[in-house]
């Protein structure tokens, strides 16, 4: 195991990949931070001026290194000679798992020093305590890694690179896209007001939310099983817990660092029992 | 030319890729249209609001198309057998582009066709007129063939497929946020109503002053960065499609254009930079 290890990290300190998405998600932090610097953000703390948006962005990283990282361990055959030396394939992705969050933790390092120095030089401030800004910080590197452990899983079952590459984006992106769609559908009022059509001039229709009659219930408010397994989603898979770290409105750390643990321990079980029952050629 | 045309087809017909992307745009959008109906058929708006997302999905299936199809020849070898039969790279090229382009009508179709038998019955037509519906419709096809071109250009130009694929994906969903920053920036008003900023207690709130004369808007942009701005949200595949998803196309003649000159710039930098290539 320490063998593996060690060769992953001599491997990964001379990876073109590492440092090509810890550049480009540095530069996406800035960017999106340097867009933020509007309306009621301008006084609220950076972390509301997207400092934790990087998180959302990392999956992406972790997606294309992966592919590329462990993917030329198929498709360079060096797999084989690994197992043919003794390792078990338990270890070698073991070893996988543990270089990749050792990456994830590079990649988010970037975005939050570029965004801390950026945020700092133009005079913005962080308006958390420091035991939340902390919890926060834990919580981005947590989610990170767990949605890192998926791209381990991805990479280490498809043979064939490119595919494994494109199905981790593409899970990446899903995951992102179906994170929106959790927060716009929880996010949803119980109730709504009723509106009355009005006219203005000609062929011109508005409508507008009649205070006088009561409110009427939202058809698209979730209730009932269906709701309760929408919100375990939504603290449950990294994408949601990075949309939650991105707008700042984590309630409580621990049950999200617990959800993060979850995801990773339960992804990581189901890719090592898969790729021990793989037949690898 | 003929010979890899039909080449290129017969590998298409039997390409799981080109299936899978088929049934994605068939996917997004049904999954468009069943999202928005309601809120169509309550707001009496028309198909126009849910139907032209499939650009979008276009937008980021060529990348992934052209990435595992066309990066193929590099890794199974078949580029170097073509160029070895005395078949000139330009028309290798040229046939690889006009696969490319042939998909992304296909995925187009493929969500057009759906679109209009899911969508007519569950909201009705549509309220745009049929000339701007037909400036939609030859627009968002636009759109996808200038992202067949760009797709081809980074499928050809990087040897090894798997950072071919990663850069062309990386580099449109990258784009793509541009191009919602864009329309967005664009989308601006000249003016708004004047309003005060309150702070209390760390919460920030404005107190709009309604009646009082409108004050020109800070975010407005105006001059140079304006029209900056527009071009690129016009020239870029990557915001052409927000234009079309959102029914907020002003010009449909400047992005068939810019979708034009696009699409012959990325093809002239591709043949130019593949004919003086190292193919190994």
């Amino acid at each position: 195991m320490r063998s593996l290890l060690s060769a992953d990290l001599y491997r990964l300190v001379r990876s073109k990949s590492l440092y090509v998405g810890m550049v480009c998600l540095a530069l996406m932090e800035v960017w999106l931070m340097k867009n933020s610097a509007q309306g009621s953000r301008v006084v609220e703390g950076m972390e509301y001026q997207n400092f934790f948006s990087f998180t959302m962005f990392v999956p992406f990283g972790t997606a294309a290194f992966c592919g590329l990282f462990f993917g030329a361990d198929l498709s360079h055959k060096t797999i084989r000679n690994k197992l043919i030396c003794g390792h078990t394939k338990g270890q070698i992705y073991l070893s996988h798992t543990l270089v990749t969050a050792l990456a994830t933790v590079c990649f988010c390092a970037a975005p939050m020093g570029a965004g801390a120095g950026y945020g700092l030089l133009n005079g913005r401030i962080f308006t958390l305590s420091s035991e939340a800004l902390l919890g926060y910080i834990l919580c981005s590197l947590a989610s990170s890694i767990a949605a890192g452990a998926l791209a381990v899983l991805v990479a280490a079952l498809f043979p064939n690179r490119s595919v494994g590459i494109l199905v981790s984006l593409l899970a990446a992106f899903v995951l992102f896209c179906g994170a929106q769609i959790l927060c716009n559908s929880l996010s949803q009022p119980e109730t709504i007001p009723q509106f009355t059509q009005q006219t203005l001039g000609e062929n011109v229709t508005i409508y507008v939310p009649d205070p006088n009659l009561p409110q009427v219930p939202n058809p698209d408010y979730a209730t009932g099983a269906f709701r309760i397994i929408l919100e375990f989603l939504w603290k449950f898979l990294p994408a949601c817990q990075a949309t939650q770290l991105t707008m700042a409105t984590v309630e409580s750390f621990g049950p999200l660092l617990l959800f993060s643990v979850l995801f990773f321990a339960l992804v990581t079980l189901i890719g090592l029992s898969l790729f021990c029952q793989k037949n690898i050629q | 030319m003929g010979n890899l045309l039909s080449a290129n087809f017969y590998r298409l017909l039997r390409s799981r890729v080109f299936y899978a992307g088929l049934l994605g745009a068939v996917g997004v959008e049904t999954y468009s249209l069943l999202s928005k109906c309601r809120g169509i058929r309550n707001w009496d708006s028309g198909l126009e609001e849910a139907f032209f997302f499939y650009p979008m999905l276009v937008v980021l299936a060529m990348p992934a198309f052209c990435g595992i199809f066309l990066g193929a020849e590099y890794a199974d070898g078949t580029l170097r057998s073509k160029l070895a039969a005395g078949i000139p790279r330009w028309k290798v090229y040229t046939a690889n582009l006009m696969l490319a382009a042939v998909v992304s009508l296909a995925f187009s179709a493929a969500a057009i066709l759906p679109g209009l038998a899911l969508g007519i019955p569950l909201v009705g037509g549509f309220h745009l007129s049929a000339q701007a519906l037909a400036a939609y419709l030859v627009c968002s096809c636009a759109v996808g063939v200038a992202a067949a071109s760009v797709s081809t250009m980074l499928a050809m130009l990087v040897p090894n497929r798997a950072v071919g694929l990663v850069v062309s994906i990386l580099l449109a969903l990258a784009l793509l946020f541009v191009g919602q920053s864009l329309m967005a920036a664009l989308l601006e008003p000249e003016l708004v109503q004047e309003s005060t900023q309150i702070v209390e207690n760390g919460q920030v709130a404005y107190l709009t002053k309604y009646g009082a004369p409108m004050v020109p808007n800070p975010n407005y942009l105006q001059g140079v960065s304006r029209a900056l701005c527009t071009f690129f949200l016009y020239f870029l595949p990557t915001s052409q499609c927000f234009t079309v998803a959102f029914t907020t196309l002003d010009f449909p003649w400047l992005l068939l254009t810019l979708a034009a000159l696009f699409t012959a710039l990325t093809t002239g930098a591709g043949l130019g930079l593949f004919v003086r290539k190292d193919v190994r």
